[in-house]
Formats: structure tokens, C-alpha cells, sequence
């Protein structure tokens, strides 16, 4: 699943021209309603499958994962983090990631063999 | 040229970096005291010192970056690598059997379809290269040049070029020909830097990046939890207010990738 959090490069900000190219220009959301409105237009510009959470005005998860301005974790069934991505951007490795799960599903499916035998 | 404000504003930087380091430093004092079965007992200051992680706080490495100057970029101010309980030392200790740092297919023995997942350069084996996501790799050396004519077809950013930019990537490097030329590819994939355009467009000023610093915007102040640490519980509601998602509602059942972003 995906979280939104604080935007990075909002026109009130650190502004991207890049994003003006393409006609995003978006205020940092200064209330919950406006962010909402803002993760909404994300998930339907790019077309998102997975669910959008939206993080409290606080940042409170985004926080607590350091999740800002993107990263990625894995978390185990028992509740551990099994991958911690770099800080985003550029340690925003989406392949690295799907190598890390891959190998937990690899040792989960190596355990319950053993655990069957 | 840095003006005298820049050199003003990088000097506060420094000075409330280093007073939140000195939060995030008793801060992480806490946790270990509330640990101990026995009564907390005031630390003597060598104590307090050694139980210190020996790692600078990232807030302190990002404060000094950006006090600093200089580019950001992976491997500078808090940008780390990712971390991992799987790597290619792991894989190697259980498929590589016979020792010669490859695993074959035939070594591999799990479904063909994980294999191609874990063989990032799609060359049939598996090697530590694929493993490696430092800038030292080869392989994103060699692929950064496909990312950056990937993101000048891909006109809305969405990290997919669908026929319709595809079409009008050729039509507008085509210049109204029927057929593109080397040169067309060329002026499109790896336009001329313009002399006498202004570089500092794109660059944020130092206030910018201060500010960013104290929103957030830059990241957050807090490092997060590392590998093999606990995740923190949340609850969170989608976007269209549909459903509410907690973590523990998956403790027990299937591993969770979450991934953190924002649409700018």
C-alpha cells in the first residue's frame, strides 16, 4: 500500500520546473480536506491500483518511517522491518525492493518446507 | 557567487542543527533507560557517552550538507543506502553450490518467474552485480542514460509511455518528416546545454532549502526503523475516505510493502 505524505516540491516551496512542464503545481495542503483533494489528483493522474492512505496533518507515520519525501520498507507478518529503502529520491529503488521481497518469500517457503518435513 | 545572505543563512543552519542534534541525542536516551528491569539511576556523563550510538544523527549530516553547499545527491548529507536482511550474501550461502560466485538456473531450483525478478540484468545468471544498488554499480551507470530518454518520451511523468506519447515523441522529433534521422534522436534524447541559459534556475536558494529542512519537505527529521526493528502501528483512511488501513491488520498473515510519496 502506498502513503501520501507532505508534498515535496510544492509551488510554495521547492519549486520543480519540471512539474510546471506538465502542469502540476500544487500548494503545500495547509489543512486535511485540501490534502485529501491533493491525494486524490495523485492516485488519478497516475493511475494507482494500490491503495492511497493519507497521512494526518501532523506527518505523524510519515514521521515515524521517516517516510518523507519517499521511501519504501518491507514488513514482515510478525511485524519487522525486513527492507529499508534510502531516503527518496535517490534512494528510492523500487528493484531493490522487489529483490528483498522475493528472498523473504524465498526463506518463508524454505522454512515451511522444513516446518513440514 | 554566494552572497553575504546565503553565507547568513547557512550559519544559522549550523547552529540549529546542531542544537536539534542535541534533542535527537537525549532523545535517544530514552528508550534504553525505560529497557532496564533495574530503577533508572542518573548516568554518570561517561556512561551517557558510551551507551551513545558511535553514528553521527542523519538531521546532523543533512544540516552540514546543505550548510555546506555543494549538489545533492545519493551518498551525501542522509541519503544512505537502503538496508536489508536479504542480499546477495545471503542468496549465495543457500543456492550457490558450487561456490564460484554465480547461481544458475539449474543451481537455483525455485520458479523461473523469481529468478528473472532477482536477475536485474537479465544476462541468465545470478551474480553479486545484480545486487549491488551503490554508485560504484555498472549496471545503473550504463542504464542512467535510459532513465533520462525514458522520462523525455513519458510526457505526463507517470512512469508508463503509453502509444499516444510514443506518437508524439515521433512527431515532434520527426519535424513533420515521415522518418527520423540520428540527429532527430539526437537534438530529442540529448538536447545541446543552451550557453546562455541561466543554470540557477532549477537550483533551490538557500533559504528554500532551509526551509524545506524545517517543514519537512527535505525529509523528515526522524530516522525511522531499521531493519530487524519493530514497525510502528498505524491507521490510516484512503484518499476517498472508502476504507480505513491498519499494519497490524496483516500481522500473521502476508508480508507489507509500504511506500511513502507525495504527487510533487
Amino acid at each position: 500500500m502506498s502513503i501520501y505524505v507532505r508534498e515535496a516540491h510544492p509551488t510554495n516551496g521547492w519549486r520543480e520546473p519540471g512539474n510546471d512542464k506538465v502542469g502540476i503545481s500544487i500548494l503545500q495542503p495547509a489543512n486535511k480536506t485540501d490534502r485529501v483533494a491533493v491525494a486524490k489528483q495523485c492516485c488519478s493522474t497516475l493511475e494507482m491500483t494500490m491503495p492511497l492512505l493519507v497521512d494526518e496533518m501532523n506527518d505523524r507515520v510519515g514521521h515515524a518511517y521517516s517516510g518523507m519525501p519517499d521511501r519504501i520498507f518491507i514488513i514482515d507478518e510478525n511485524g519487522q522491518v525486513i527492507y529499508k529503502g534510502g531516503r527518496g529520491p535517490f534512494g528510492f529503488k523500487p528493484r531493490e525492493m522487489e529483490q528483498s521481497l522475493v528472498m523473504l518469500l524465498l526463506d518463508q517457503d524454505a522454512a515451511s518446507r522444513r516446518a513440514g518435513k | 557567487m554566494p552572497s553575504r545572505s546565503a553565507c547568513l543563512i547557512r550559519g544559522s543552519l549550523l547552529i540549529l542543527v546542531l542544537s536539534a542534534a542535541a534533542r535527537e541525542v537525549a532523545g535517544q536516551e530514552k528508550p534504553a533507560a525505560k529497557k532496564s528491569a533495574a530503577p533508572p539511576r542518573p548516568l554518570t556523563y561517561w556512561q551517557w557517552l558510551r551507551q551513545c550510538p558511535p553514528r553521527v544523527p542523519e538531521i546532523v549530516e543533512m544540516g552540514w550538507a546543505l550548510a555546506t553547499g555543494g549538489d545533492l545527491e545519493g551518498g551525501v548529507g542522509w541519503f544512505h543506502p537502503g538496508q536489508s536482511r536479504y542480499g546477495w550474501d545471503w542468496l549465495a550461502a543457500r543456492y550457490d553450490t558450487d561456490h564460484d560466485g554465480t547461481i544458475t538456473r539449474e543451481e537455483f531450483k525455485s520458479p523461473a518467474e523469481l529468478f528473472d525478478r532477482l536477475d536485474r540484468d537479465g544476462d541468465g545468471v545470478l551474480t553479486a552485480e545484480d545486487f549491488d544498488w551503490s554508485s560504484a554499480s555498472t549496471f545503473l551507470k550504463e542504464s542512467r542514460p535510459i532513465g533520462k530518454w525514458f522520462r523525455a518520451i513519458d510526457a505526463n511523468s507517470n512512469g508508463r509511455i503509453s502509444q499516444h506519447e510514443w506518437q508524439e515523441f515521433f512527431t515532434k522529433a520527426s519535424k513533420g518528416k515521415s522518418y527520423l534521422t540520428p540527429e532527430d534522436l539526437r537534438l530529442m534524447l540529448q538536447p545541446p546545454e543552451k550557453k546562455d541559459d541561466k543554470k540557477s534556475d532549477d537550483e533551490p536558494s538557500p533559504l528554500v532549502l532551509l526551509k524545506g529542512f524545517a517543514t519537512g519537505e527535505l525529509g523528515s527529521i526522524h530516522e525511522g526503523p531499521a531493519v530487524g526493528e519493530k514497525a510502528p502501528e498505524f491507521a490510516l483512511r484512503t484518499q476517498d475516505g472508502d476504507r480505513e488501513y491498519r499494519l497490524s491488520q496483516y500481522r500473521g498473515r502476508k508480508p507489507v510493502v509500504l511506500i511513502f510519496g507525495s504527487f510533487t
